[in-house]
C-alpha cells in the first residue's frame, strides 16, 4: 500500500498529508510528520476526509434542471449550455450582468479572478471580501507599504508575551500554531486574550479581557494611549523607521483606558495592565482576528493595530510579527499577472459594483464588488442589472449575511451555474450542476496560507470520484466554448502547472519529489531596503489615505446598531449577538454531512448565560427563538458562564444535509438569517456589520 | 508493566481530533466513541474562571467488571495491561456495557458486537503511539513516558 504525500485543502493552511491508497481508493488519510509547519499535527476535518470523498450523497456527474427536476446529462451539454448562456447574457445586457460568485480561498481563487476577467466581468465577490482579510491585509499595505498575511506573520515559537485579539489560535489559523501557543505558554510567555467568549485560549490568558463585541477599535486606541502617556513605546524604532507619531501622540491623548472602559465594558485598569503586558513584556505578537473585520470601522480598526505594532517595536523582529514576504511573492496563483486584469477594459472597470465608493474593495489589490450592491444589482436592477450567477464552491444561500435577502436575489437571478460536491441550499436553486473534484482528486500548488515561505506541490493521489472534475479543467473547457480559449491555452492541468514553475526552473514533476521549495527567512529586511511606502518608512500618519479621502489616523465608529447608538432598538431588542464563533469540526458552512464530524456536534446551539437564561425561563437544551430585526432562528440552548449576561453567541452558518435538498429549514438554523448587510458601511473597504447585532430571546416552544 | 496514558490539561485544547483519528483507524461507524472529549466548565473559581478538556477512554481496569459481566467470558486482561474483546464469542448481549461502571464500554451497531478500545494494539505492534497519541495537536497525551514535572496531569489508563 502507497502513502502519497500531499496536503489538506479542507480549509486554509495546507497541513501535509500521508494519503494511503489500496486499489486506487482512499483507506486512510493521517498527518505527514515530515511537513515543516505542521509536522505531524492535524484536526479532525482532514482524518474524516474519506467521508467527503465517499460520502453517498455526493454529486458524480452534471445535471440540468427542467421543470425543476435534475437530470443527468453530459459533460459537453452541460458546458455548452453554460457557455450559450455566458454569451447571451453578455450579449443581452452587458458582461458585468454576469456574477462570478466563489467561497473562501483556497488554492483556487486565484483561477476564479481570472476565469472572471476572462468573462470580462468587472463584478465578482465572495462571502469573505471586505469581512475577511483583506481590511487587515490593506492595512498593513498602507501602514508598512506592503501586504503582508492577515495582519504580519506570528512567530509564537520566539515570543514573550502573546496578544490575541478577535480570534482564537487554538481552534482557526495554522495547525501549527496551536502547539506553538500551548509551548509558549508553558515556557511562561505572557497571553493577552481579547474575546468576548471564554474560550479554550481565553482559559489559559494571563489577562482575558472580555470586550463587548464590536468595540476593538476603542480597545486599540486606548492602549496607545497607555503606551504613549507612559513611554512604553520602542522609542529608537519610532524616530527612526516611521513617519506621523507626533500627530499620532496628539490625536491619542482624549482615548483614555476610563474613557474606553464606558465603550468596551472593560475595567480601565485591566486595559492598563494589558498594554503595560504588551509593550514591556516583548518581544510581543499580536494576532488581529476576522473578528474586527465584520464591522462598518474594519479598516481602521486594522489600521490601529497595525500602527499598535509600530509602537512596540517588534516589527520584522523574531518572537514580534515577522513581515514574511505575502504568497503573492513566490506563489505563481496569486500575483496580480495570472489574474490577467488586463482583459477588463477601464470603461467596464468602472462598473464594478461599489468600486467608486470603497476604493479599497474595488480597487486592483482587492478587486471584488461591494456584496450589498451586488443583491440591489440582482433586485433593483441598478444602476443596472446583474442576471446571472456563476457559483464556484459557494453557499450564498448560508453564507451571506441576511438570508431573506439573499434568498429574494437568488430567487430572481435568470441563470445559475454551481459548481460543488453537493446539492446545497443554494445549489438546488441552480440551473446547472457541475460535480467538482476534492483536493485529494485535483494536482495543485500552494503555499503555506499567505506565508511566503514555501511553496508546495499538492498531488492527487486518486482519480476523480464518479465524472467529477478538476475546477481548474472547467474552467478551461468553459473558456474554450466562449472563445476565450487563448487565455487558458494548456492541454493538461499538469503542462498548465509545469507552466507556472517555469519562471523558478523546476516542472510540476520535480516539485512533487522536491514536496516544497522553501524560502529564506529574514529579519529586519527594513534595514536593508527601508519600507515599500511613499516615505520609505512606517506610515502612522497616512497622506495616501487622506487623499482618498480616508481618516489618515485610526479612529473609532460605535456600531451602528448597538445598544449605544440605537437605543430606541436597543428596548425592543436588548442583547448583544455575535455569530463569528468557530468549531475545530466544520470550516463555514462546509461538512455537516460528514458522518464522524457530525456525530460529534449534530446541531448548532446558542450561548446565553445562565442569568439571562434564567430570566427568560430558558434551560439547558430547550429551543430558543432568537430574533433580530432582520429575522429569526431557533437553536438549543448551551448555558455557559463564559459569556457577558447582556451578550449572546449563536454557531453559525447551519444547515442540515440529510434533509435532503428540497428542506428549507436553513431558514430556521443558520445564523445569518440574523446578520446584516444594510448601510453605513466602512468608508474604505465597505465592510458591513456582521458581528455585535442586537437581537432578543425567547423560549423557542 | 501495564500501558499508562495521560492527558496534560494544559494541553487539551477540546478539537476533537483524537476522536477522529480513533474512529478512522479502527473504521468505526456512527455509535461506539472508544474515546470522547468531555468539556468541564467554565466553572466558577477564585478570581475567575476556569475550563477544562480531556478525554474519557477505556482505564483498562486491574480487575475489569465488564469482563466479570460477561457471560461469555469473552473479556480478557492480557499481560501487557490492556482488557480485549474476543469479538468471536462476543454475542453482543451488552451485559459488559451496562457492567462498566464508567460507562466506557460501546455497541457496535454494525458488528452488533461490543466495542472498545484496544489502545491501538496494530499501532503498537508496529511500534507506533495510539492514534489518538500520535496525530494530537496539542501534543496533550502522553503515552508510555515518565510524567513530565509541574504539568497538571490526569492519568485516564
Amino acid at each position: 500500500m502507497d502513502a502519497i504525500k500531499t496536503a489538506c485543502c479542507f480549509c486554509k493552511p495546507f497541513c501535509g498529508l500521508l494519503v494511503s491508497v489500496e486499489n486506487g481508493k482512499i483507506v486512510k488519510v493521517e498527518p505527514d510528520p515530515e511537513d515543516r509547519m505542521s509536522q505531524g499535527a492535524i484536526c479532525p476535518k482532514a482524518l474524516a476526509s474519506k467521508q467527503l470523498i465517499y460520502h453517498p450523497d455526493r454529486v458524480l456527474h452534471p445535471m440540468k434542471k427542467d421543470d425543476g427536476t435534475w437530470t443527468k446529462i453530459g459533460w459537453d451539454e452541460a458546458l455548452d449550455t453554460v457557455a450559450e448562456n455566458i454569451l447571451k447574457f453578455k450579449q443581452s445586457y452587458g458582461p458585468e450582468s454576469i456574477l462570478v460568485a466563489h467561497g473562501t480561498e483556497r488554492n483556487l481563487s486565484g483561477y476564479a479572478e481570472r476565469f472572471a476577467n476572462t468573462v470580462g466581468t468587472p463584478n465578482r465577490m465572495e462571502p469573505g471580501g471586505a469581512q475577511c482579510y483583506w481590511p487587515r491585509g490593506i492595512a498593513c499595505k498602507y501602514t508598512f507599504g506592503e501586504m503582508v498575511y492577515y495582519l504580519f506573520e506570528f512567530d509564537y515559537t520566539n515570543t514573550n508575551c502573546m496578544l490575541v485579539i478577535g480570534m482564537n489560535n487554538l481552534i482557526a489559523g495554522h495547525q501549527a500554531y496551536r502547539s506553538a501557543v500551548l509551548d509558549a505558554k508553558q515556557r511562561g510567555a505572557k497571553l493577552i486574550v481579547v474575546d468576548p467568549r471564554f474560550t479554550n485560549l481565553a482559559a489559559r490568558a494571563d489577562l482575558w479581557l472580555q470586550i463587548r463585541p464590536g468595540t476593538d477599535d476603542a480597545l486599540l486606541l486606548s492602549f496607545m494611549n497607555v503606551m504613549i502617556e507612559e513611554g512604553l513605546y520602542d522609542r529608537s524604532f519610532i524616530d527612526t523607521w516611521t513617519i506621523g507619531f507626533p500627530e499620532l501622540r496628539e490625536h491619542v491623548k482624549p482615548f483614555t483606558p476610563e474613557w474606553a472602559e464606558k465603550i468596551t465594558w472593560i475595567k480601565a485598569d485591566l486595559i492598563r495592565a494589558a498594554a503595560r503586558m504588551y509593550a514591556t513584556q516583548g518581544p510581543s505578537v499580536l494576532d488581529l482576528g476576522v473578528a474586527t473585520d465584520q464591522s462598518p470601522n474594519s479598516f481602521q480598526t486594522a489600521r490601529a493595530a497595525a500602527i499598535l505594532v509600530a509602537l512596540s517595536g517588534y516589527v520584522d523582529v523574531p518572537g514580534g510579527n515577522p513581515m514574511y514576504r505575502r504568497a503573492a511573492y513566490t506563489d505563481p496563483l496569486l500575483t496580480h499577472d495570472f489574474k490577467l486584469p488586463e482583459l477588463i477594459p477601464e470603461e467596464r472597470l468602472k462598473k464594478r459594483l461599489g468600486a467608486d465608493t470603497y476604493k479599497l474593495l474595488g480597487g486592483p489589490i482587492a478587486a471584488m464588488s461591494h456584496v450589498p450592491a451586488v443583491w440591489k444589482a440582482i433586485l433593483e436592477e441598478k444602476p443596472y442589472p446583474i442576471k446571472a450567477m456563476l457559483a464556484f464552491w459557494t453557499n450564498p444561500l448560508i453564507s451571506y449575511a441576511n438570508t431573506n435577502k439573499v434568498y429574494r436575489a437568488l430567487k430572481k437571478l435568470e441563470f445559475i451555474l454551481s459548481v460543488d460536491f453537493f446539492l446545497t441550499p443554494t445549489a438546488r436553486h441552480a440551473d446547472i450542476f457541475l460535480p467538482a473534484a476534492t483536493f485529494l482528486e485535483r494536482d495543485g500548488i500552494a503555499n503555506y496560507y499567505g506565508q511566503g515561505l514555501a511553496l508546495l506541490a499538492m498531488p492527487k493521489v486518486i482519480e476523480p470520484v464518479g465524472e467529477c472534475w478538476d475546477d481548474k479543467k472547467i474552467f478551461m473547457e468553459l473558456s474554450k466554448r466562449i472563445g476565450m480559449g487563448k487565455y487558458w491555452p494548456w492541454e493538461s492541468v499538469e503542462e498548465h502547472i509545469d507552466g507556472l514553475l517555469q519562471p523558478m526552473g523546476i516542472t510540476y514533476g520535480q516539485l512533487k519529489d522536491m514536496k516544497q521549495v522553501l524560502f529564506p527567512r529574514e529579519y529586519r529586511k527594513y534595514e536593508k531596503s527601508g519600507f515599500k511606502t511613499a516615505s520609505g518608512k512606517v506610515e502612522i500618519y497616512s497622506r495616501e489615505l487622506e487623499k482618498m479621502g480616508y481618516e489618515p489616523l485610526p479612529v473609532y465608529r460605535e456600531p451602528p446598531e448597538s445598544p449605544y447608538s440605537t437605543p430606541e432598538v436597543a428596548q425592543e431588542f436588548p442583547l448583544v449577538l455575535i455569530t463569528g464563533g468557530r468549531t475545530s469540526l466544520y470550516n463555514h458552512t462546509e461538512m455537516r454531512m460528514i458522518p464522524w464530524l457530525r456525530e460529534i456536534q449534530s446541531e448548532p446551539v446558542v450561548e446565553i448565560h445562565p442569568k439571562t437564561a434564567r430570566a427568560h425561563g430558558i434551560d439547558q437544551g430547550d429551543l430558543v427563538k432568537i430574533e433580530s430585526r432582520r429575522g429569526r432562528v431557533f437553536l438549543k440552548a448551551d448555558l455557559t458562564l463564559g459569556i457577558d449576561p447582556r451578550v449572546i453567541s449563536c454557531k453559525s452558518r447551519w444547515w442540515y444535509p440529510e434533509r435532503g435538498p428540497e428542506d428549507e429549514s436553513w431558514l430556521d438554523s443558520n445564523s445569518n438569517v440574523l446578520t446584516s448587510d444594510d448601510p453605513p458601511y466602512d468608508p474604505a473597504l465597505g465592510s458591513y456589520q456582521l458581528r455585535a447585532l442586537l437581537c432578543r430571546i425567547g423560549k423557542g416552544d | 508493566m501495564a500501558y499508562s496514558l495521560f492527558v496534560d490539561l494544559d494541553r487539551c485544547i477540546g478539537c476533537y481530533t483524537c476522536e477522529v483519528a480513533c474512529k478512522q483507524e479502527h473504521d468505526l461507524p456512527v455509535g461506539p466513541r472508544w474515546i470522547r472529549v468531555t468539556r468541564d466548565g467554565p466553572r466558577e473559581i477564585p478570581g475567575g474562571l476556569q475550563l477544562d478538556f480531556y478525554p474519557k477512554m477505556c482505564k483498562q481496569c486491574e480487575n475489569p467488571e465488564c469482563a466479570e459481566a460477561c457471560p461469555e467470558k469473552a473479556i480478557s486482561k492480557r499481560s501487557d495491561g490492556s482488557v480485549v474483546i474476543d469479538l468471536e464469542a462476543c454475542t453482543g448481549c451488552k451485559a459488559c456495557v451496562e457492567g462498566c461502571p464508567f460507562g466506557l464500554m460501546d455497541f457496535n451497531q454494525k458488528t452488533e458486537k461490543a466495542s472498545k478500545c484496544d489502545l491501538c494494539a496494530g499501532r503498537l505492534e508496529e511500534g507506533l503511539e495510539p492514534s489518538c497519541v500520535a496525530f494530537c495537536p496539542g501534543k496533550a497525551l502522553v503515552f508510555q513516558k515518565e510524567m513530565p514535572e509541574n504539568r497538571r496531569l490526569m492519568k485516564l489508563v
